[in-house]
């Protein structure tokens, strides 16, 4: 495996990637770094530039961008009390307050160091664990897929957003989408209404960025955004002591195994990592009234687990094929794109490319930790440009994305309608990362289902009675079974009081 | 939107469309032989989603039963009405771009990449303004600059061939 990692460094270490490989980070961290923006925008955008690319190159620049997006988010949470991405909510608790008392620049420091070390802890976790695992899966038939699959979108859906049947909705939605075109092994066109451009269905692509980035623009614009972001960039000092650093590391350990077991759950990802290490952080605190009043194990806690959902999420995408999150849906959508076959083979049949990954994702996250301190100024006045001028320019780029797939108008067309599809779910409260990974993964629940079926000669039975697809089918129900329990007990309490 | 019976509505038209999606199954023909056809899963689907929206109403009239007995009637009606009105309003700019979009959409293949995005930009930043921060000249120049920067940036080094319209 060593071998491999080194022929990972050496096929990512040229002038070149290096390069894309550092716009990317420098990219990611703008997008993260200006609220409403996110990482997912960014890959989003930067996904059609690949195009040309050979797949290290292209996959390098995507990696770029993950870790620079998910790191950015800590400068407007410190500065604004606005975090740049969801991965940043908790970061705000702490790092705002110690702004306020004129520790920002120390509280950078915390957050900076913090997400390098939980970055490359996860990284570290996710090189050792996705081979094996990888090879484990190889072993798995149609059956077992099947039942990891469904596993998955129940999770996900049970797990985003605030309502059970919503969630579930959104993933049923996800999954009709994916049938429109070709159907699986037989080729027959569904729902294409006579259409001919939707013989091959919906592209990856205009979905994920009109669901993410157009609907985006709509919302914005209702608001009216105002921009009156004034940040104060003189005199920030960064210094803190070894010692400081020190006591913070059973905080941080925790907090980055936090982040990389939560990364590795698919559908909960380094928007909810943070929140969850924060508060564990604060409940093994001895002095836990002292959180939220500016105390650096906060943002620790916060930046270190988020950083760390990175290489969590990235192991059953790697391994398995399966997205954790929307930002690795579109990571498994950059994959696509460059001809690789996500899944248990990706490694066996492109393990340069993987370790490739892995080579980027290191290297990304020394240069994400040398940006943020050297180029903090920079990223602080980016926050002033304002929105009503940002996002229509963004959304031209969305449409270049889009048009750039297939170099049709049609597409441009899915991307308005995912669009406004995606402001309608915000507006009614459905969740829309159930929605993306339903259409990523209903294909595969399709293809797997009926393959199964021809390999049984039509019986239902295997999916039941194969170990390996029995456990996973059985977890998911008591996790269906957990959810449906807990919002029942909610609802009792509540009648009580 | 809808108010208090936004879930109520999404429920309702997420049923039409799965009876919708249910009925195309029937014109789908199976190819190979096998036990389950091109229409098996999405008929699944889409009684799926048709359970679903039905529990999603349910659940949605059994908090509006919750609310009413909870909260005097009338005083929340009154209210709700007016801060509806207020709300409206705001829907304007959404309607808007969504205009401009489609309408950027439409002309471009007669148009032209180029000239149709600098006048989309244009519009679409007017707006997402309110009035303390429309600075014109600064909109127009900085459509202009960014349409013909991403253009030639997309045309020559990545060969994505945009639609040159009644330039090209």
């Amino acid at each position: 495996m060593i071998e491999m990692l080194l022929a990972g460094f050496t096929s990512v270490m040229t002038i070149k990637i290096i390069l894309l490989i550092v716009m990317g980070v420098a990219l990611g961290l703008v997008f993260g770094s200006i609220p409403g923006l996110t990482a997912t925008m960014a890959i989003a955008i930067c996904l059609p530039i690949t195009y040309g690319m050979d797949p290290i190159a292209g996959m390098s620049l995507l990696m770029g961008l993950y870790i620079g997006g998910v790191s950015g988010g800590l400068i407007p949470a410190i500065l604004l009390k606005l975090p740049g991405t969801p991965s940043s909510i908790a970061t705000t608790f702490d790092g705002y307050p110690m702004a306020q008392k004129g520790e920002a620049g120390k509280a950078f420091s915390f957050a900076i160091v913090s997400s390098f070390l939980g970055g490359l802890l996860s990284i570290i976790v996710l090189i050792m664990i996705a081979p094996p695992l990888g090879k484990i899966a190889l072993q798995f038939g149609p059956f077992e897929y099947f039942a990891i699959v469904i596993f998955s979108l129940t999770l996900i859906a049970s797990l985003s957003g605030d309502s059970l049947p919503k969630g579930v909705m959104a993933g049923l939605i996800g999954i009709g989408f994916a049938m429109v075109g070709s159907a699986p092994i037989d080729a027959f066109p569904r729902f294409t209404f006579g259409f001919s451009s939707l013989d091959a269905g919906f592209d990856l692509l205009p979905v994920l960025i009109g669901l993410f980035a157009i609907s985006e623009i709509l919302l914005v614009a209702e608001k009216k955004y105002k921009n009156k972001l004034k940040v104060d960039i003189k005199n920030i000092s960064y210094k803190v002591t070894i010692k400081e650093y020190l006591d913070q590391k059973w905080n941080f350990l925790r907090s980055s195994v936090i982040g990389v077991g939560i990364g590795i759950l698919p559908g909960i990802g380094g928007g909810t990592a943070n929140l969850i290490a924060y508060a564990a952080a604060k409940n093994a605190s001895k002095t836990p009234e002292k959180y939220g009043e500016g105390i650096p194990n906060g943002v620790v806690a916060s930046e270190s687990s988020n950083n760390a959902a990175i290489g969590g999420a990235l192991v059953p995408l790697v391994s398995l094929g399966i997205p954790g999150d929307t930002v690795t849906a579109m990571l498994l959508g950059g994959l696509i794109l460059h001809g690789l076959q996500p899944g248990p083979l990706l490694m066996q049949n492109h393990g340069d490319v993987v370790f490739g990954i892995f080579a980027a994702l290191l290297i990304a996250n020394i240069f994400m930790a040398l940006f943020l301190f050297i180029g903090m100024k920079g990223f602080i006045r980016l926050l002033s440009i304002p929105q009503n001028i940002l996002l229509p320019i963004i959304i031209t780029l969305c449409v270049v994305g889009a048009y750039g797939v297939n170099s049709r108008l049609f597409d441009v067309g899915a991307l308005l309608f995912f669009g406004v599809l995606g402001y309608f779910m915000v507006k009614f409260k459905y969740p829309l990362t159930p929605l993306v990974l339903g259409f990523i993964l209903g294909p595969l629940l399709e293809t797997n289902l009926r393959r199964g079926l021809m390999l049984s000669q039509g019986d239902f039975m295997p999916f039941l009675t194969e170990p390996i697809a029995a456990f996973f089918l059985l977890v998911t129900v008591a996790s269906l079974g957990l959810k449906f329990y807990s919002g029942w007990k909610k609802k009792r309490r509540l009648k009580v009081y | 939107m809808v108010g208090k019976y936004s879930d109520v509505f999404s429920g309702l038209f997420l049923l039409l469309i799965s009876v919708g999606m249910f009925t195309a199954t029937f014109s789908f023909k199976a190819l190979t032989v096998s036990k389950v056809g091109p229409d098996f899963m999405p008929k699944i689907i889409a009684c799926l989603i048709a359970l679903v929206s039905i529990a999603i109403i349910v659940s949605a009239f059994n908090k509006l039963k919750e609310k009413k007995s909870l909260e005097i009637q009338t005083v929340e009606e009154e209210t709700s009405v007016t801060v509806e009105e207020s709300e409206e309003k705001t829907y304007l700019p959404v309607i808007l771009s969504l205009a401009l979009m489609v309408g950027y959409l439409i002309l471009m293949p007669y148009v032209g990449f180029l000239i149709m995005t600098a006048v989309y930009l244009f519009f679409q930043m007017y707006v997402l303004s309110d009035k303390s921060n429309k600075r014109l000249v600064l909109f127009i120049v900085v459509s202009i600059v960014s349409s013909a920067v991403t253009y030639f940036i997309f045309r020559s080094i990545f060969y994505v061939m945009l639609p040159s319209g009644i330039l090209g």
